[in-house]
């Protein structure tokens, strides 16, 4: 009965994942049975076993990619070899894959020093060290289809192209966490992070449009975008308002400003909580990256809200040339293309900003099968640019023996049901190491809509259901957890 | 055991490695040759030109300096100087050049020998060579410069001789006269070039009178030779009654439209309502009111003819000018209400226009004066208002050094033309032909419907929308063209008067679906 309700709810959430997003790849990770790492994604999570040391840089590395539209071999297709063209772009399987808000977003985590470790029977400490990288760049689709498509079927109305998407942020993170196991059923815990941001950019309030009434008379171009930047770059001209052609020109990368990326100050902290309903079910509930980083240094706030009506090329002098006005009719045009790119303008100032983090948020819930198996289903939202981007994950977590924690998963994304994930961290006496991918079909790499790789070898010290501390009273019986 | 446990635990470890290894197509990330396959043929509609123009700048831009504005009505005007180049009246009246004579006879004293006891006299008349003036030409009065030759050889006894001519006064306007003293001995010579003022009543002839008085005590030995002349005479005005003068022909000639665009350009059925010619005749020192009977003829370019004339009855008076310092410039007018100019306009006359003609002296009482250094001249303006009846008058517009590029993957388009035509003609716009660098046509762009911008009703502009459904033969032909040619008819509801003003408020509005494959190839 309680299995049957267990596969209700994860049928119900299935369901309504079908609007749901890619995530950064820490689905699979998040659930993979005594994976001393987890303390990272879930700060309520306590390792089995005393201590976990991870190795310089490589006790952690994560990579994601998530694509919410497309495979590559999706839209791309080789043509046989008599054709002239090797590869052909199917337009129309572009426009029919791509989501409305097109998305391309990755991430790489790096750790660079991790020490975690037990004191008493209910407490856990860690420290961490780490540089993260998340970068995400789309647009909406009504781009693509405003170049398939042009402007003609939108006479008369108002042609919203959307809005350029670009989030991308470094930064170096050092966290200080504890979690505490309260009673029989509840473990809380936090960490308290802070954040040296390097890289910044991001962009807000965009929106492209087109406007044109129904006898195409003109066409009333429209563009809003603000953006962000926090970079190590000189040459930005501030304060004065200049056409777009002509405010790139002088900018150039410094290196020796990147020492200012200390003044970059940010905090974020994880919470979590798991609570142990029963023998057979354990719920749990956290979050993470909620912070913020405030940019102070090489920050640039650039805005462009301008418009244009496009009303072609004023022709008035162009016929006679006798007259004095006569104005050329290739001049006519350049005059209007100039005046097209000078009407649109950016503004820089050098205002700082406070930028939150891409919080997440988990849900999840486990059903243990017997001491060896476990089913678990994970919801996952991430906040990211002012949206929330869900995803759902179910899990089988193996536990063959007392050394090895296997998984593997379903994903949902939107649009994209064939996530399979696979998860393994086995035991060598004191070193753990693991290997998740939340999409094993991201292997053929240019059919995968997502692909995650989370990797690394921990230090582990001994753990808690060996003999020793059975001795000590503080044994925990061992199971897929 | 352990053996097996460590199996148990490096065996899936190492699965999920080979889980991952890359199955992918790399070549799905080779775009040095991409192409396009679906649906990419956006179709864009966009206002490629706007503007208004006015009559005056589509005319005023092809490279002639013959439209002009009047006021606000705009004007053909064409000027061809000195077609009658100063022609000079000797060619009409002249004064025969012959030199004048005095019929004398040795003058018979009387009794030779003898010592005379008291004086003795004689007196008589002589009469001159007639001179000749042109026929029809009564001269009452006649200016001139001439050798004067008065010579008496010498005698051998003294007298006096008094000479009057009676039609001949000095330039002061004192009577010829002559008195001389002849001195034993001495011959008497007398040659100057002086003005005369010759004033005869009937006919040119000239009458010396002589008196010639021996005083007593004089032996007479021989007669007395008088021989006077006037010769090199040179006229200077005459004044008389001209009208039987025959008339004068004009040398005929011709004057070119040839290089007035404008005529070249239009055709069919259609009249200049207002036109003019003027023969402005630069009359100077002719002091004879004359008519003017000119003749024109022009063809049009497909060898039409029409003649320019006065209709009967009508006579073009030139005023007299008896001021040969001054150069009285008088207008004969060909216009709408006294010659045949209408239909000489609606032809339109292009290239070269031939004239003969005529001058006249105008019959009437009173005398009149012509000067020797008189002359008379004439050029022609023509001007021509666009005052228009037309019924489909036909004008073909040629705009040069297109250059368009970038339409050639243009699969199939729409060109709309909205404008607001505020000149009181109906156009039609009836194809635009697409020519290429040797002015063949490749193609013709035919409009939807009749392609007619409609006249405006009072002073409100009128709206009309002409559209071109171009297919992308069109667009091929359209980037090769190197000129486009516009066919233009035009109508009016009666008689319409284009002023430089009115003209057209235009948008262009191009729809285009373009297949973009190749774009992104």
């Amino acid at each position: 009965m309680k299995m049957k309700r267990f596969l209700i709810a994860c049928v119900a959430l299935l369901c309504a994942a079908t609007q749901l997003y890619a995530q950064d790849g820490n689905n699979t990770a998040f659930l993979l049975p005594n994976a001393a790492h987890r303390y990272r994604m879930n700060a309520a999570y306590q390792p089995e076993y005393k201590s976990v040391v991870g190795i310089p840089v490589l006790s952690g590395i994560n990579f994601g990619y998530m694509n919410n539209s497309f495979g590559i071999d999706e839209i791309l297709f080789k043509r046989s070899s008599y054709e002239c063209d090797s590869l052909i772009l199917d337009v129309d399987a572009l426009r029919s894959k791509m989501h409305k808000d097109f998305r391309i977003h990755t991430n790489l985590d790096m750790n660079i020093l991790s020490v975690a470790f037990r004191t008493g029977k209910k407490s856990y400490f860690s420290f961490d060290v780490g540089v993260k990288l998340d970068a995400g760049f789309g647009f909406d689709k009504a781009l693509v289809d405003f170049i398939a498509e042009g402007n003609a079927p939108y006479l008369g109305s108002v042609q919203s192209l959307g809005g350029m998407a670009l989030d991308a942020s470094a930064y170096v993170e050092a966290a200080f966490g504890y979690s505490r196991i309260i009673n029989d059923q509840w473990t809380v815990g936090g960490r308290l992070k802070v954040l040296f941001g390097a890289l910044d950019a991001n962009v807000k309030n965009t929106q492209i449009s087109l406007e044109s009434p129904a006898n195409g008379e003109s066409v009333l171009i429209k563009s809003r975008q603000e953006i962000y930047l926090s970079a190590p770059i000189t040459g930005i001209p501030i304060g004065t308002a200049m056409p777009i052609e002509d405010f790139f020109n002088d900018i150039d990368f410094d290196a020796e400003l990147m020492t200012d990326a200390m003044s970059n100050l940010g905090f974020a902290v994880d919470l979590g909580a798991t609570y142990k309903f029963n023998d057979d079910w354990t719920f749990g509930a956290s979050v993470n990256d909620l912070g913020f980083i405030n940019w102070k240094s090489n920050v640039y706030k650039l805005v462009s809200d301008d418009e244009f009506n496009w009303e072609g090329a004023d022709l008035s002098n162009s016929v006679n040339e006798n007259d004095p006005d006569y104005v050329e009719v290739d001049d006519a045009f350049e005059n209007m293309v100039d005046s097209l790119t000078s009407s649109f303008t950016v503004l820089a100032s050098n205002d700082s900003y406070c930028r939150m983090l891409n919080a997440k948020v988990n849900l999840h819930a486990t059903y243990h099968l017997n001491k060896r198996v476990n089913f678990s289903a994970l919801v996952r939202g991430v906040a990211m640019a002012d949206k929330f981007y869900p995803s759902m994950t179910l899990a089988a977590n193996v536990r063959p023996v007392k050394n090895l924690g296997l998984s593997v998963s379903y994903s949902v994304y939107e649009g994209n049901f064939a996530n399979i994930g696979i998860g393994i961290a086995p035991r060598f006496g004191g070193v753990q190491p693991y290997l998740v991918v939340d999409n094993v079909l991201a292997g053929n790499f240019t059919h995968a809509r997502s692909a995650s790789l989370r990797f690394g070898i921990n230090f582990v010290g001994a753990a808690m259901f060996g003999k020793r501390a059975e001795k000590k009273g503080n044994a925990i019986a061992w199971r897929a957890d | 055991m352990k053996k097996m446990r460590f199996l148990t635990r490096v065996v899936p470890f190492c699965g999920v490695f080979a889980a991952l290894v890359a199955c992918g197509d790399m070549d799905l990330f080779d775009y040095d040759e991409i192409g396009i396959e679906g649906e990419m043929s956006p179709t864009l509609t966009l206002p490629v030109g706007t503007g208004s123009l006015t009559i005056w700048d589509v005319l005023d831009s092809q490279d002639n300096d013959y439209l002009f504005v009047s006021g606000d009505t705009l004007v053909f005007e064409y000027s061809e100087p000195g077609i009658i180049d100063d022609m000079k009246v000797e060619e009409f009246f002249d004064v025969n050049s012959i030199d004048i004579e005095f019929e004398t006879s040795p003058i018979d004293l009387g009794e030779q020998g003898a010592t005379l006891s008291e004086k003795v006299q004689t007196e008589g008349i002589w009469a001159s060579t007639k001179i000749g003036f042109t026929d029809g030409v009564e001269v009452s009065e006649l200016d001139f410069w001439a050798d004067f030759k008065l010579e008496i050889p010498a005698t051998d006894f003294e007298y006096t001789l008094e000479i009057r001519v009676d039609e001949l006064y000095m330039h002061d306007g004192t009577p010829f006269h002559r008195e001389i003293v002849g001195v034993p001995g001495k011959a008497y010579s007398e040659v100057n070039n002086l003005e005369f003022d010759a004033r005869f009543v009937g006919e040119p002839i000239f009458h010396i009178e002589y008196k010639i008085e021996v005083p007593a005590g004089e032996v007479i030995s021989g007669d007395v030779h008088i021989e006077m002349s006037l010769s090199n005479l040179e006229y200077k005005f005459a004044v008389g009654d001209f009208s039987g003068m025959e008339p004068v022909s004009l040398d005929p000639g011709y004057f070119s439209l040839g290089s007035v665009d404008f005529l070249e350009e239009i055709s069919g059925s259609f009249s200049f309502m207002e036109p003019v010619v003027s023969l402005k005749v630069r009359n100077c020192g002719i002091g004879i009111p004359f008519f003017a009977d000119v003749y024109m003829q022009a063809y049009n370019k497909d060898g039409k003819s029409a003649e320019l004339e006065f209709k009967d009855g009508y006579s073009a008076i030139v005023p007299a000018n008896s001021d040969p310092d001054k150069v009285v410039t008088s207008v004969v007018e060909f216009n709408n209400q006294n010659s045949t100019i209408v239909d000489f306009f609606s032809l339109p006359p292009t290239g070269d226009v031939y004239y003969e003609g005529t001058l006249g002296v105008v019959e009437h009482e009173k005398r009149d004066t012509i000067w020797h250094t008189a002359s008379v001249g004439i050029d022609v303006d023509v001007r021509v208002p666009f005052v228009i009846d037309a019924e489909g008058m036909v004008y073909n517009d040629t705009i040069n050094d297109i250059s368009i590029s970038d339409v050639e993957d243009i699969e199939r388009g729409v060109l709309k033309l909205v404008m607001k035509n505020s000149i009181p003609l109906n156009i039609t716009l009836s194809a635009i032909s697409l020519l290429d660098a040797n002015g063949t046509v490749l193609t013709n762009l035919l409009p939807e419907g009749d392609g007619s911008i409609l006249a405006p009703e009072g002073d409100t502009p009128a709206e009309s929308t002409i559209i071109f459904n171009l297919d992308g033969n069109d667009f091929e032909q359209l980037a090769k063209s190197e000129s486009l040619l516009l066919g233009i008819v035009v109508s009016t509801d009666g008689v319409a008067t284009v002023k430089s003003t009115q003209g057209l408020e235009f948008m262009m509005v191009v729809s285009a679906q373009a297949d973009l494959s190749d774009f992104i190839e």
